[in-house]
């Protein structure tokens, strides 16, 4: 299968650049999959799983922190605040976060409502990609 | 004479013992200054990337595109994020900072202050600010400036804000730095607009807008973060020169002492052979 060259960018710098056959990420507006020669796109990435096929025809998992997706001629960027492979989430560091966020939730007096889902979905994100791969 | 030279002696003590520690501030802000250039050139391509898209959904749909972060609220209020150090010794980084901000910033501006020093500068001269994002310039979070963001676009959204400015020190190179005043919102689409681009229909999932609209705020964020590692590389720069002018300071000082020392040395030694001399002659 022909492959396309992948680059994910972080504040932190260049996490990855690697060649992929497949590369499966969820949008706003839903799961996609992109391919080689894929025409140019621009899009939101939600807080959810990611995953790419690489060159070993290997699946790779991602729990990825939301983030921008944008596909160019030859290569796709992608932009993130955080990512992390399946073998770097500390399963008990998200699963702290996540008891942490669902009680901010019950609290009545909570003002940042928002900010707390928000934690909360990454936390299950992580937990999700790390128990089920 | 005896206590002349003593007096010189600790003199040049004294001077040692600061020579040392000028030339420790200046080993450690070296070695700070390539850590913040390097965490700068890390940051490039996010920073670059983000503002590769926004220009091409600008210029690809130009005129079509409505989004708030792009008109002015005229209504709203001016903010200001300035970006000082929290330590002192940095030479004049922080005094450029305030005289770039006494010269822009109106009484009726809001400030979200960067560093302890401009704090307690503006907590001086009562000019009231925003403190939740003081040490941002040490703990370099990257989830605070996500917060900021948030909480700025929030308000911008809401017509609180009229336009958004950062006040933050160039790093040109290692001895050229200078405070810049840069808009952050509205968005000034004519920064995007040099660039040609070859590229033809992009699809935008689900539209222009709404793509635009999500990019906006992490663009912001990008950019925050930029300016402010930059600044922290100024500040670290600034250190590094200043230490080393104090550390040569130092040693010419030392070498002034020393000859004044062993000039007063050399007096009393004539002063004692000439009384011996005068002694042994009386005789």
């Amino acid at each position: 299968m022909t492959t396309f060259k992948l680059k994910i960018v972080t504040p932190l710098g260049v996490y990855k650049e690697t060649d992929v056959e497949m590369l499966n990420l969820r949008t706003t507006t839903g799961q996609i999959g992109i391919l080689a020669h894929h025409i140019p796109l621009a899009s939101h990435i939600e807080i959810s799983e990611m995953n790419y096929i690489d060159e070993n025809h290997e699946k790779q998992y991602f729990a990825i922190a939301g983030g921008f997706v944008y596909v160019g001629e030859n290569d796709t960027t992608i932009i993130t605040s955080a990512i992390e492979s399946v073998n770097e989430i500390d399963l008990e560091r998200a699963k702290s976060s996540k008891q942490r966020a669902e009680e901010r939730l019950k609290s009545p007096q909570n003002i940042d409502v928002l900010r707390a889902e928000i934690a909360l979905k990454k936390a299950i994100t992580r937990i999700n990609v790390k128990t089920t791969h | 004479m005896a206590n002349d030279m003593q007096s010189i002696k600790r003199r040049i003590k004294s001077v040692e013992s600061t020579k040392k520690i000028t030339k420790a501030m200046q080993l450690v802000a070296t070695s700070k200054l390539r850590k913040a250039r390097k965490q700068m050139d890390e940051l490039r391509p996010y920073y670059s990337k983000t503002q590769e898209v926004v220009s091409e959904i600008l210029t690809s749909n130009q005129g079509m595109v409505e989004s708030p972060y792009l008109q002015e609220n005229r209504q709203g209020k001016t903010v200001y994020i300035v970006v000082t150090s929290s330590l002192g010794l940095c030479g004049g980084y922080n005094a450029n900072v305030f005289k770039a901000m006494s010269e822009y910033i109106q009484v009726e501006d809001e400030i979200y202050m960067i560093g302890s020093k401009g704090a307690s500068y503006l907590t001086h001269h009562q000019i009231p600010y925003h403190d939740q994002y003081l040490h941002l310039n040490t703990t370099l979070d990257f989830k605070d400036v996500i917060r900021l963001v948030q909480e700025l676009t929030k308000r911008y959204q809401n017509h609180e804000i009229g336009s958004i400015q950062m006040i933050y020190t160039k790093f040109i190179n290692n001895l050229t730095f200078q405070p810049y005043v840069m808009k952050l919102l509205p968005v000034d689409t004519k920064n995007f607009q040099k660039k040609s681009l070859t590229h033809k229909a992009t699809l935008f999932e689900p539209d222009p807008q709404t793509v635009l609209n999500d990019l906006i705020p992490m663009y912001l964020q990008s950019v925050i973060y930029g300016y402010l590692v930059e600044s922290i590389t100024s500040e670290n720069a600034s250190r590094r020169t200043s230490m080393e002018n104090a550390t040569d300071n130092a040693e010419d000082l030392i070498e002034e002492l020393l000859l004044k020392y062993n000039q007063a040395r050399q007096s009393a030694i004539t002063n004692e052979i000439s009384e011996i001399v005068a002694g042994a002659n009386a005789q």
